[in-house]
């Protein structure tokens, strides 16, 4: 599970963010100990860092250079002044990105995901279950020795169900990752695409192979 | 214009030809020939008109001189460090009185520019730090699941910048950022912003070609704007089947963003007011409309070097379409 640091100094807001971020399933710590962030640092050895620019006698730009001391890894600094300004400094502070607040938590959890992939690539080519791989590259499904080529939005259908495999996938949880891929679609849309694909799924010979699970979603 | 002058010299004139009468009564009486009398009575009125046309020329030209400098000039309170000191005793006093008028109205001016300028910081705090609750109350919502309560955060929130963006809109200058961006990144923020709105009133969104689009602007202050144009089309539905079509679309010269609803619409009477400040349309209900949301849009449009334009049929539809200058000659 990957580790995110928290640092901000409203505890309500803390807390809040800190459920959101486990549910999505990462593992969270908190400091608020603004002067001596090193150690929490050291102590927790987190792989991404929310730092609040507000912060009490002190600023997130003081604090990411106590970070930058000792460890490189990526700082999302988070703000309520959506200047240009600020967007300017926290870049130039050695931020991976910048975020606003009120946190939207679609984007929010967009760029965590985006920054966490792009600095510590997985390198994978191909997802498989069961037997059947999805092509990451080329969008393609293969089995046996038998391929399809996908689109773009029946690809990332499929991408998302592969990924959670073998977790269910609620409809609006599919409809959630879809949108922040923008593939804006409602319930009707989704099932017309699901049906679609296992249409093309049935050609190279994968009956059943998206699964409806009866009042709750879809999975592999 | 002479005419007025000599009305002005009335006095003048009737005193002088009055006197010249006199004169020439009382020259007739110490028997002076009669001839002479006229010749001489003429002599005096020519006189007279000559010095009253050269003054007028005269007085005409500095008249057109300073009508000419105060129409030229852009910020007319400044008209006083321009003009010529008078030598005429009564222009010395309508000159004292201009300059007079002109400090106070600097002195009122700058005082006012410095509570705006206080104000405007005032509520940059504020609205820094009501965004801490915001922010918290919409996590909250999102943890618990409470879509009510999580609407009404985000409309608070969406009220709150937009009396930020008002606040600015009169210094965009001051917090403007060209970078080159894609269509889908001016759009995509807000249609995830009004994701759950989408789908809760079961909104078909259409997205065409926005990803391969690239315009020069900024992007925060295009994001707000296409949320005011969305809200529109969002809150002013009157059919079943809803739908909001956003597409791009490469013309020669420019780029353009057509974002498209099967609202309500607007009168064609309307159509031409939509832009005014105050203008909350003949025909939608008057609640939670300020007319201030386009107002503030073409505001800010022109201020970016966009163009906007909406069509629309009453009943039917109304399609906005936005139009950005194609190429980065802007920052280079």
């Amino acid at each position: 599970m990957e580790k995110i640091l928290i640092i901000e100094d409203d505890e309500i807001i803390r807390k809040e963010l800190g459920i959101l971020l486990s549910n999505n399933n990462y593992s969270v710590s908190s400091s608020v100990d603004f002067f001596n962030i090193e150690k929490a640092i050291e102590n927790i050895n987190p792989d991404l860092i929310l730092l609040d620019i507000n912060l009490p006698d002190t600023n997130g730009y003081e604090v990411i250079k106590k970070i930058r001391k000792i460890t490189n890894k990526p700082v999302i600094f988070v703000t309520s002044r959506n200047t240009i300004d600020d967007e300017i400094k926290s870049l130039n502070a050695g931020g991976y990105d910048f975020i606003t607040k009120p946190y939207n938590k679609e984007l929010l959890l967009l760029k965590i995901r985006k920054c966490l992939d792009e600095v510590n690539p997985k390198n994978h080519k191909e997802l498989i279950v069961n037997g059947v791989s999805l092509d990451l590259h080329l969008s393609l499904i293969k089995y046996q020795d038998k391929e399809i080529e996908l689109t773009r939005n029946e690809f990332l259908l499929m991408y998302y169900l592969f990924f959670n495999y073998p977790n269910i996938l609620s409809k609006d949880m599919l409809i959630e990752y879809l949108w922040n891929d923008k593939f804006y679609l409602d319930e009707n849309i989704l099932i017309v695409n699901i049906n679609r694909l296992r249409n093309k799924l049935r050609d190279i010979g994968l009956e059943d192979f998206i699964k409806t699970v009866r009042g709750v979603g879809y999975r592999l | 214009m002479f005419l007025e002058y000599l009305e002005e010299k009335i006095f003048f004139i009737i005193s002088s030809l009055l006197f010249t009468i006199l004169l020439s009564i009382y020259l007739l009486l110490i028997g002076i020939n009669v001839g002479i009398v006229i010749l001489f009575a003429i002599l005096i009125i020519a006189f007279i008109l000559i010095s009253l046309l050269v003054s007028y020329i005269l007085i005409k030209k500095r008249y057109v001189k300073i009508v000419n400098l105060v129409d030229s000039l852009d910020e007319k309170y400044l008209i006083k460090e321009v003009i010529d000191k008078p030598k005429n005793l009564e222009n010395k006093a309508y000159y004292y009185a201009l300059d007079k008028a002109c400090k106070a109205l600097n002195d009122k001016l700058s005082e006012v520019e410095n509570s705006k300028e206080e104000y405007l910081d005032f509520l940059d705090s504020f609205i820094h730090e009501i965004k801490t609750p915001i922010s918290a109350l919409s996590l909250y919502a999102d943890n618990n699941n409470d879509e009510r309560v999580k609407e009404d955060v985000l409309k608070i929130s969406r009220l709150v910048d937009k009396m930020l963006f008002y606040a600015k809109s009169d210094v965009v200058e001051k917090d403007y950022f060209i970078k080159e961006v894609t269509l889908a990144d001016l759009v995509h923020p807000v249609l995830l912003e009004y994701k759950n709105y989408l789908l809760n009133y079961s909104f078909k969104v259409e997205v065409k070609n926005l990803d391969n689009l690239v315009v020069y602007t900024d992007i925060k202050w295009l994001n707000f704007i296409i949320e005011q144009i969305l809200n529109n089309s969002l809150k002013y539905q009157n059919k079943k089947e809803r739908i909001v079509r956003i597409k791009g679309i490469d013309d020669k010269n420019n780029i353009k963003l057509v974002i498209y609803d099967n609202g309500v619409g607007i009168k064609e009477s309307d159509l031409s007011k939509v832009f005014e400040k105050g203008f909350t349309g003949s025909n939608r209900s008057k609640k939670n409309a300020s007319g201030i949301g386009l107002y503030l849009v073409k505001k800010l449009c022109d201020k970016l070097g966009i163009d906007i334009k909406i069509e629309s049929v009453y009943l039917k539809y109304t399609k906005v379409i936005i139009t950005f200058p194609k190429g980065n000659y802007f920052i280079k």
